[in-house]
């Protein structure tokens, strides 16, 4: 417990907001491949760029280099979302100029939802300090 | 360099914002490539350059107007609209001649639609208005007087909550009838009434239009209990209660007379227009207007006697057209048992796409066909013909209407004149006692003999069917005319699906008969047959007694080889005629060889009482899904894309993806000096056959990108080949003619001879630009948009039918387009179906006749129709993949009907297939109608073309029920309308090992070209053009923007980079 106490102290808001950016995007990718895995607007690259970017974003903070973090979680985060618009604007473009306009599903939105909360995030944390800058260079 | 460590927060907000705006604009970039087809036509953007090479004096308008100026092209359209209408209309009711008003006569007009016509339908069925021309002005113009505290209140923001609505966020879900009620019109008027006292006219209005159907909907019509609800198509209470004040006025002397118009594209509930308590002297069915509206008041003074014929049946209560019994998509109870998911979508019009179904269970029975052969029946005294009351039943016939005149019939003489002619010869007398000039049509029917042939083989025979119709010119008082009117004995035949599988001539008496109503006709036959010793009850007789004068038998022998073959050259090897045979048994559930247990009763002579049901509820015909059914819906989605409500998508026992071979693949990209307009006429200056080797060469010019991008992108166009000079061409969107809702730029699109001429004199700058204060104003006019089609069928003319035709092609010309989504061609199957506005009539053979020399006219002008929608697109409610259940009978003499004259008699090129399917196969995706019929039995030469392709590939939020790929290789489908993906698993899948696929991409692109050679878009093209791919202004200015991001975005890259090397730097020389 102790350990815990100490690994945090010096932690700033922007580090919780990044462990909290990274269970997003987890999230975020288990809602995705759970609407459109067994369609043609699954985008595998972009549910592979979001869990790799948390993986490499766990294993940054976990050798300490937490002001490099959020960065490249808002790369693999962006680049993900990217694809992910990539293979379902065909989709978007199909129901607004259909003629029998179905409008967007409920988990059509509910995926965007998560998408942008997700990059705002992603963006919020760089612009976050993730640590104490003098303890963090002592521990180094 | 410490300088770089300044401004953190700077360069943060640089590296993050530029880099999200390049990836943003790196996506849209190459999402924009993908579909820069689409774009640069939305932006109006040249994607290719057409270079001219040394044509002096060569004359490349293969296809020329009959017209100096687009001008003039506007004004004779807006003429022709007009002359539609005036031939059309059609004057239901007169009583003591209350029509013609005189001039200068005061009146009041009532009720919102008065003021706010209907001109058209919603959807495709939309046209602009802009240069529409009202009731009010066409009744000022009339010079009527009207009354102006009504004309005030009417338009005022006051009384706007009076005017008809719809509710919901897009299309029409929610119909508000509205009208303002009587006690607020007569509180507004007051004592005018009386000084506009001449004559009330009170419109009713109805709109209806793509995507929706009329009955079911939450509308405020009235509910007159007879199990319909709400109903649309009959009269509100308000309305109602606006009749009866005007009764009252009229009554108290303060009104002389009441004037119904209906302006609806379809027929509206007919009572109240014979009820007593509204007291309506004088009705007219006016359709919906289009730009023809002036016609209405020069009908109301007399300037133009009516002479329009109802082309549906008017019904006294819609409640007994028992077709509406079975005018729904019903889903197969059982349909989740064989894992095909049975949920509607959640869109705003919901649909299940793999398991709804319909049963024509009507069979041949349908509008007049129904209500005439049922009433001879009763006449006749035929057993089980059950309780069925004409009266009761139909307010006014197909082929009812009216005129100011007395027409007189004599000299009545029918003979065969040729080896499949019958002409009838008929002489017509404007009565020497009428008041006006005016002409007549003279529709002519046939009634074959319902004997023991038909009953033993399951053919069913209407009493009285349409056959032809002639109309003569305008007759002074007194005058007369002989016509001659030509009857293609194949409508004497009758498709026998048991026995023959052909057409057959069934053995007996026929009667041919001229009618004006089907009626008229049915009542002709009727005094024709007592006449030659049938038993026929006179008592049970509605209307006037006919007259045995008027109707003609025939005897004729059993013949099943006279028509065994078809009328047209196959266009499948363009050489033989076809042997007609079945080919719809497996939409005919009775017949389908996976039908299970099903079986369906359909309507039948020998037992109308036993087979017709109005138990709207329950009485539909109903059927069960079966495995063969689930098996052969999921074949059409072989690589199963989208989405599917089952959520474990299509079950693996009914997986089957197109299978490989190991087939050589077609050529391509080889270089034989062969443009597309070379293929056009040989060096004796005969066309080049379709089947003229010299297409291989051409062909194997053509790319596998380009023969992609052909297939993928059919959206409103098709693709150039640069390859093959072959342009791209505009195909656009107009059942009712051009004037639809397309054309932001009018007619200057930069194909059209509107842009061409003013390009000749100069008018435009070095981009090729026009130059607008030098260029004819008119050109950014639109283009004509025309009645209801209703209306057009309602003039029984021909000739006008080619007349507006022409008007269309002449359109289509200036404008620069090549193809018509059009004409629709789709049956009044019921009054509900939406986009009745579309088509013309519950007649298949009217239909066909009318359709047939329109499409004549139109693709004289180089312009390609795309008839549409083939077929059984009768309901919008679940048209997207809905089941049709339908005999081969019906289906060929009445519904394919009106899309083979077209094709026949008209040349049609192209078809655009409907959203439903025939038994279990969608209509794109149904090699029996695409290659066997079309192709094969009518000879049809060009492209079949989907309707719109997002909402049938899964785009949408419902099942997908069909994949291009698919259509292309087996149904004879060639280009969606809409955009195919080309990666995944679509055409990029099929580039090795599926021959087969390849070589049906490859006749696709031949049809395509072989139909654009034929058409307008070569206008302009001769041997020395070639067209050389450009970079649209569009993405060249995309391209700058994406290279001035990238450079910020790297450089603010470097600069993160270098700032985060110093501060490494600087924070190890301090530790250390």
């Amino acid at each position: 417990m102790n350990f815990l106490k100490e690994y945090f102290s010096d932690k700033k808001y922007g580090f919780y907001v990044t462990l909290a950016c990274m269970l997003l995007s987890v999230i975020t990718s288990v809602v995705y491949v759970s609407i459109y895995s067994s369609t043609r607007f699954m985008s595998w690259a972009a549910f592979a760029f979001i869990l790799v970017g948390v993986v490499l974003t766990a294993g940054l903070i976990a050798f300490k280099q937490y002001r490099f973090a959020p960065a490249l979680m808002l790369a693999t985060n962006f680049v993900g979302l990217l694809f992910y618009v990539y293979y379902i604007y065909f989709f978007v473009s199909s129901v607004m100029v259909g003629i029998q306009f179905s409008g967007f599903p409920p988990e059509f939105i509910i995926n965007v939802i998560f998408f942008v909360l997700m990059l705002v995030a992603s963006v919020v944390c760089v612009f976050m300090p993730q640590a104490d800058e003098k303890q963090e260079k002592e521990v180094e | 360099m410490n300088k770089l460590l300044k401004f953190k927060l700077l360069r943060k907000i640089a590296t993050v914002v530029s880099f999200i705006l390049f990836g943003v604009l790196m996506v849209g970039t190459l999402i924009a490539d993908e579909n820069s087809t689409i774009i640069s036509q939305q932006l109006g953007a040249q994607t290719y350059e057409i270079i001219q090479g040394d044509d002096e004096g060569v004359d490349t308008e293969y296809i020329k107007s009959d017209y100096k100026k687009v001008g003039d092209l506007i004004e004779a359209g807006h003429k022709k609209a007009k002359d539609v209408m005036a031939e059309g209309t059609v004057l239901l009711k007169n009583d003591n001649n209350a029509l013609p008003l005189a001039e200068n006569d005061k009146v009041s007009l009532v009720g919102t639609t008065s003021y706010d016509p209907v001109y058209g339908g919603t959807g495709s069925g939309t046209i602009s208005t802009a240069d529409a021309v009202s009731f009010v002005k066409s009744l000022e113009d009339a010079k009527l007087v009207l009354n102006p505290t009504l004309k005030e209140k009417y338009a005022s923001d006051e009384w706007k909550q009076y005017k008809r609505a719809t509710e919901g966020k897009y299309g029409t879900t929610t119909f508000k009838i509205n009208d303002a009620p009587w006690d607020v019109v007569n509180a507004a008027a007051g004592d005018t009434f009386q000084e506009y006292g001449k004559a009330a006219i009170y419109t009713v209005g109805r709109i209806g239009g793509e995507g929706y159907d009329l009955i079911f909907k939450g509308c405020d019509g009235i509910d007159n209990g007879d199990g319909l609800g709400t109903d649309y198509l009959g009269l509100t209470s308000t309305e109602l209660g606006v009749l009866k004040g005007l009764k009252a006025l009229k009554d108290a002397n303060k009104i002389e007379k009441i004037i119904v118009l209906i302006n609806y594209a379809s027929m509206i509930e007919g009572d109240f227009i014979k009820d007593p308590q509204y007291g309506v002297d004088a009705a007219l069915w006016v359709g919906a207007t289009g730009l023809g509206g002036a016609a209405v008041g020069e009908i109301l003074t007399g300037k133009t006697n009516p002479s329009g014929r109802l082309p549906d049946t008017m019904w006294m209560d819609n409640a007994k057209n028992p077709v509406n019994v079975n005018f729904n998509a019903f889903i197969y109870e059982n349909a989740a048992d064989f894992g095909v998911p049975d949920q509607l979508g959640s869109g705003m019009y919901p649909e299940a796409t793999l398991s709804s179904y319909v049963v024509y269970q009507e069979g041949m029975y349908l509008g007049y066909r129904y209500t005439e052969t049922r009433y001879e029946d009763v006449v006749l005294g035929t057993s089980k013909v059950g309780s069925y009351n004409y009266d009761e039943v139909v307010a006014y016939p197909f082929g009812y209407g009216m005129s100011y005149s007395d027409f007189e019939y004599s000299n009545l003489d029918i003979k065969k004149t040729g080896d499949r002619e019958y002409t009838a010869k008929i002489t017509v007398t404007n009565s020497a006692s009428s008041k006006l000039p005016g002409k007549v049509s003279v529709p002519v029917y046939v009634s074959k003999p319902y004997g023991d042939y038909a009953r033993k083989n399951n053919v069913q025979v209407p009493s009285v069917e349409l056959v032809d119709f002639g109309k003569t010119d305008i007759l002074k008082p007194g005058a007369s005319q002989t016509l001659e009117i030509k009857i293609d004995e194949k409508f004497f035949a009758s498709y026998d699906a048991y026995n023959a599988k052909g057409y057959v001539l069934m053995p007996g008496d026929y009667y041919v008969a001229v009618g004006g109503s089907a009626h008229e006709a049915v009542n002709n036959v009727l005094a024709a047959k007592k006449a030659n010793g049938i038993t026929v009850d006179e008592n049970k007789i509605v209307g006037a007694k006919g007259k045995d004068s008027l109707a003609k038998k025939f005897t004729l022998g059993f013949d099943k080889t006279k028509y065994e073959f078809s009328d047209s050259v196959s266009a499948l090897d363009g050489k033989n005629k076809l042997k007609v045979t079945n080919l719809f048994d497996f939409a005919d559930i009775n017949r389908y060889d996976g039908k299970g247990d099903n079986h369906v009763d359909y309507y039948s002579r020998d037992n109308w009482e036993g087979t017709v049901s109005l138990d709207i509820e329950n009485g539909h015909a109903k059927v069960k899904m079966t495995d063969q059914m689930a098996k052969e819906i999921y074949e059409q989605v072989p690589e199963g894309t989208g989405n599917y409500n089952n959520a474990a998508g299509v079950p693996d026992k009914y997986k089957q993806p197109i299978k490989k071979d190991d087939g050589a693949y077609p050529a391509y990209g080889k270089e034989n000096g062969l443009n597309l307009i070379d293929m056009k006429y040989d060096d004796n200056g005969d066309p080049i056959s379709y089947f003229d080797p010299v297409w291989d060469d051409f062909m194997d010019q053509i790319t596998w990108d380009e023969t992609v991008t052909v297939l993928s992108n059919g959206f409103h166009l098709t693709e150039a080949i640069e390859s093959v000079t072959k342009p791209a061409t505009g195909d656009e969107n107009g059942p009712n003619g051009f004037g639809g809702w397309a054309f932001f730029q009018g007619y200057y699109t930069k194909r059209g001879l509107a842009y061409r001429l003013e390009a000749k004199a100069g008018h435009v700058d070095e981009k090729g630009n026009l130059i607008k204060e030098q260029v004819d104003p008119d050109g950014y006019r639109k283009p004509t948009g025309f009645p209801a089609n209703g209306i057009l069928a309602a003039t029984f003319n021909k000739q006008l039918s080619y007349e507006v035709g022409k008007i269309i092609g002449e359109d289509g010309l200036w404008a620069g387009f090549s193809g018509l989504y059009g004409i629709g061609a789709n049956i009044h199957r019921s009054p509900y179906l939406g986009r009745t506005c579309e088509y013309y009539s519950e007649c298949g053979t009217l239909t066909g006749l009318i359709a047939a020399y329109e499409c004549k006219a139109i693709e004289e002008k180089g312009v390609h129709v795309y008839n549409k929608h083939c077929a059984l697109n009768d309901q919008e409610n679940c048209r997207h993949g809905i089941c049709n259940w339908i005999t081969e009978q019906a289906l060929r003499e009445i519904y394919l009907r009106a899309f083979e004259l077209p094709i026949t008699m008209g040349n049609a090129y192209n078809t655009m297939a409907s959203f439903s399917r025939f038994g279990t196969y969608s209509a794109a995706a149904c090699r029996a109608l695409g290659m066997d019929f079309l192709r094969g039995e009518c000879g049809m030469k060009g492209i079949i073309v989907t309707d719109a392709y997002g909402d049938m590939d899964g785009s949408q939020n419902c099942d997908p029920y069909f994949e291009m790929v698919y259509g292309i290789l087996v149904g004879g489908s060639d280009i969606p309308d809409g955009q195919q993906p080309k990666k995944g698993n679509h055409y990029d899948k099929f580039k090795t090992g599926y021959s087969e696929v390849a070589w049906a991409m490859r006749e696709s692109v031949k049809r395509v070209c072989y139909q654009t050679l034929w058409s307008n878009a070569m206008n302009g093209y001769s041997s020395n053009t070639r067209i050389v791919k450009i970079t649209p202004w569009w993405q060249v200015a995309l391209n700058s923007v994406d290279a001035v991001v990238g450079v910020i975005f790297g450089l603010s890259l470097v600069w993160t980079g270098i700032a985060v090397f110093l501060e490494e730097k600087e924070r190890r020389s301090k530790k250390a």
